[in-house]
């Protein structure tokens, strides 16, 4: 008996009105894909494996939708990949070839990566999109990103931006699963709504007085993606992974061990930094706990910080989930802690005590 | 209508193939003369299984800290899955044995483990004692093959991976105690009301069409200061998906500042809440602060 060695993660979202979205966070190398693990466990490419390309499926299972054609495609699936390659602390080149794959070869380990329409059983029959990671030993050898030919069904082009906003829709997905592909697997959503100044998004009387923006979600976390733009959660995860020459030593990093009130490890907690620039606070990179309350967070940006820990929320996304329901750690008191990060250097906290939440909803009603 | 709605079904498939590659034994030699020639570490097959360390560890040449008195737990474990083959009555785990270049003042380490490479992780706990001396030196843990080598188990093989875990020892923070007349949390300016627009109904129903907003301040000696959000949360209006969404608190940020002064900090906080705010804040060795901030807009310290 003998084994190879090699997998396959199969990503495979299934979308109703938002994008697939939901801090950085790792597929694990070591004792399932899933486990929390800093970037020194990760699956990754290998360095030799850059420029990283991929092919478009060819087109016949392109949506039917008037004036879409395959030009507009590969313009979005183009802008997708960008925001990764505009990284400017991460190393990734990243080509989408001209030449194409037939749609019934866009399948796993043949050693082509692709980006489609895609004919595979997996995807039919609603408005799903996946990444088929191939891995062995630790290095990602293969991905593929299939659309479902329905992804874009029941998307209405009546409004005059509607088109542009379908071509979007198309780039941001094709972001997020080559978010996946890089070795980033889904991560946490910002703890609250944060204010920040820029262009009117919304109508008026759509955000709360006083507010013309919110900060995204990062795009690999289950929020909704509403530009082709990463937020600094991917982009530290993205160059943990890949970094360019000087990031990781111009950075530093925090661990440390969050408890629960009992003394108990408070598993899957996140802890999230915020940082501050000239035109506000920022949501910044995150990590979560591992299944003992220990945290590594890393490519932290020298000087005096701010963090926020607290549990996830839109939890769906997280196959770790019964693990922190049962451990009690998803309905915890938001706490907010203030460190020195030094570059080179990994910061130890005191242990992080959390506090159970009260649900008030449920109190008023019972 | 239900604002984020995604679903995620995450499936995992792993395949295992056989090669046909069989180890090829050179010829042997005629034996040396003199005392016999320590025998060479046996060497692993090319398609035996790595075994290594896991977890949140730092890149490699990278060093965790520790406390004293303080303990890191790392767990060990295969590079892969090894599907049926630990469920066999014969499998009998792989025995390791643990290293360390630290002295036994400084860290406690166990002798050895079995990696028994179930579902549950196999846990190396690595402890800093309470005596131990903070120093500048970097100390490793690593794994070594016991002396009769690691064992070939059903037909697999493995190998240990060379890298080992690094830590150093820090001091857990400063002694002196902190200047507790200086800890105070307290809105700036007065509390302001507006509306929480379409997005607030959407998210927390009747609570959001108006809520309350100020600049909440903490001031604190030291940055060794916690602040708790307490009491602001609600269930999300997500009744029919069950508990699958959590609670979260029922407020949001128009902004964040921080800044330091004189050994300590100043955080503020300018934060919207649709009903009813606590704040508690803390320092080692002062009295907690809380402010509670009501809904008609009133804020009180105590």
């Amino acid at each position: 008996m003998c084994r190879r060695g090699t997998a396959i993660l199969i990503l495979f979202a299934a979308l109703w009105t938002a994008t697939p979205a939901n801090g950085y966070r790792f597929f694990a190398r070591h004792g399932g894909l899933y486990r929390i693990a800093s970037v020194a466990g990760a699956i990754r490419w290998d360095a030799s494996a850059f420029p990283l390309r991929f092919r478009l499926l060819e087109n016949g299972n392109l949506p039917d939708i008037p004036g879409f054609d395959a030009a507009l495609w590969r313009e979005s699936a183009e802008r997708g990949i960008r925001a990764w390659t505009e990284i400017d602390t991460a190393d990734l080149d990243i080509v989408l070839e001209e030449e194409t794959v037939a749609a019934e070869q866009g399948r796993m380990n043949d050693g082509i990566n692709t980006i489609g329409f895609s004919s595979l059983e997996i995807v039919a029959g609603g408005p799903f999109a996946t990444a088929d990671v191939q891995y062995t030993r630790g290095r990602v050898t293969g991905c593929d990103i299939h659309f479902s030919p329905d992804y874009l069904e029941g998307r209405s082009l009546d409004a005059p931006t509607a088109f542009e906003e379908l071509l979007d829709y198309l780039a941001r997905t094709v972001m997020h699963e080559v978010g996946h592909c890089l070795g980033l697997a889904h991560s946490a959503m910002n703890p609250t709504w944060l204010a920040r100044p820029g262009a009117v998004e919304r109508p008026p009387g759509h955000f709360p007085d006083g507010v013309t923006s919110l900060q995204p979600h990062p795009r690999m976390s289950y929020g909704t993606i509403r530009t082709v733009v990463l937020e600094p959660d991917d982009a530290v995860g993205a160059s943990l992974l890949y970094p360019a020459p000087g990031f990781v030593e111009s950075r530093g990093a925090l661990t440390g061990r969050v408890l629960l009130a009992n003394g108990e490890p408070a598993p899957f907690v996140y802890v999230q930094s915020v940082t501050y620039a000239a035109d506000g606070a920022v949501f910044g990179a995150g990590a979560f706990t591992d299944s003992w309350g220990q945290f590594l967070l890393e490519g932290l940006e020298p000087g005096f910080r701010h963090f926020w820990i607290r549990p996830l929320h839109q939890v769906l996304a997280h196959s770790f989930i019964a693990d922190a329901a049962a451990a009690g750690s998803l309905e915890l008191q938001h706490e907010q802690r203030w460190f020195e990060i030094r570059r080179g250097e990994i910061t130890r906290t005191p242990d992080i005590t959390v506090h159970p939440a009260r649900d008030r909803r449920r109190e008023a009603g019972s | 209508m239900k604002r984020l709605r995604a679903g995620l079904l995450l499936a995992l498939v792993a395949f295992a193939g056989c090669g046909e590659d069989a180890p090829i034994t050179p010829a042997p030699l005629p034996p040396p003369l003199g005392p016999p020639p320590e025998p060479p570490p046996p060497s692993p097959a090319p398609d035996a299984i790595p075994v290594g360390f896991g977890g949140v560890l730092p890149a490699p040449g990278g060093a965790l800290t520790l406390h004293p008195g303080t303990e890191f737990v790392v767990p060990v474990m295969v590079d892969g899955d090894l599907g049926e083959a630990v469920d066999n009555p014969a499998w009998t785990g792989i025995p390791v044995r643990v290293a360390t270049d630290a002295p036994a003042a400084v860290l406690s380490v166990p002798a050895g483990l079995t990696v028994a490479a179930r579902r549950e992780p196999d846990l190396l706990r690595i402890r800093a004692l309470e005596s131990a001396e903070v120093a500048p030196e970097v100390y490793t843990v690593h794994l070594e093959a016991p002396p009769e080598g690691l064992p070939e188990l059903l037909g697999l093989s493995f190998r240990l991976e060379s890298e080992p875990v690094r830590l150093r020892l820090v001091d857990p923070g400063p002694a002196e105690p902190a200047d507790c007349s200086r800890l105070a949390l307290e809105p700036r300016g007065g509390v302001r009301r507006g509306d929480g627009g379409a997005l607030g109904q959407n998210w927390f129903g009747d609570l959001g069409r108006d809520f309350r907003s100020a600049d909440l301040v903490l001031r604190a000696p030291g940055t060794e200061a916690e602040l708790r959000l307490v009491d602001a949360y609600q269930q999300l209006p997500y009744g029919a998906l069950g508990d699958a969404y959590n609670i979260v608190p029922v407020t949001f940020a128009h902004g964040l500042d921080l800044e330091e002064t004189d050994g300590g900090i100043e955080q503020t906080l300018s934060l919207a809440w649709f009903d009813e705010l606590t704040l508690r804040a803390a320092v080692p060795g002062c009295t907690p602060v809380t402010l509670r901030c009501d809904d008609r807009g009133r804020c009180r310290t105590r």
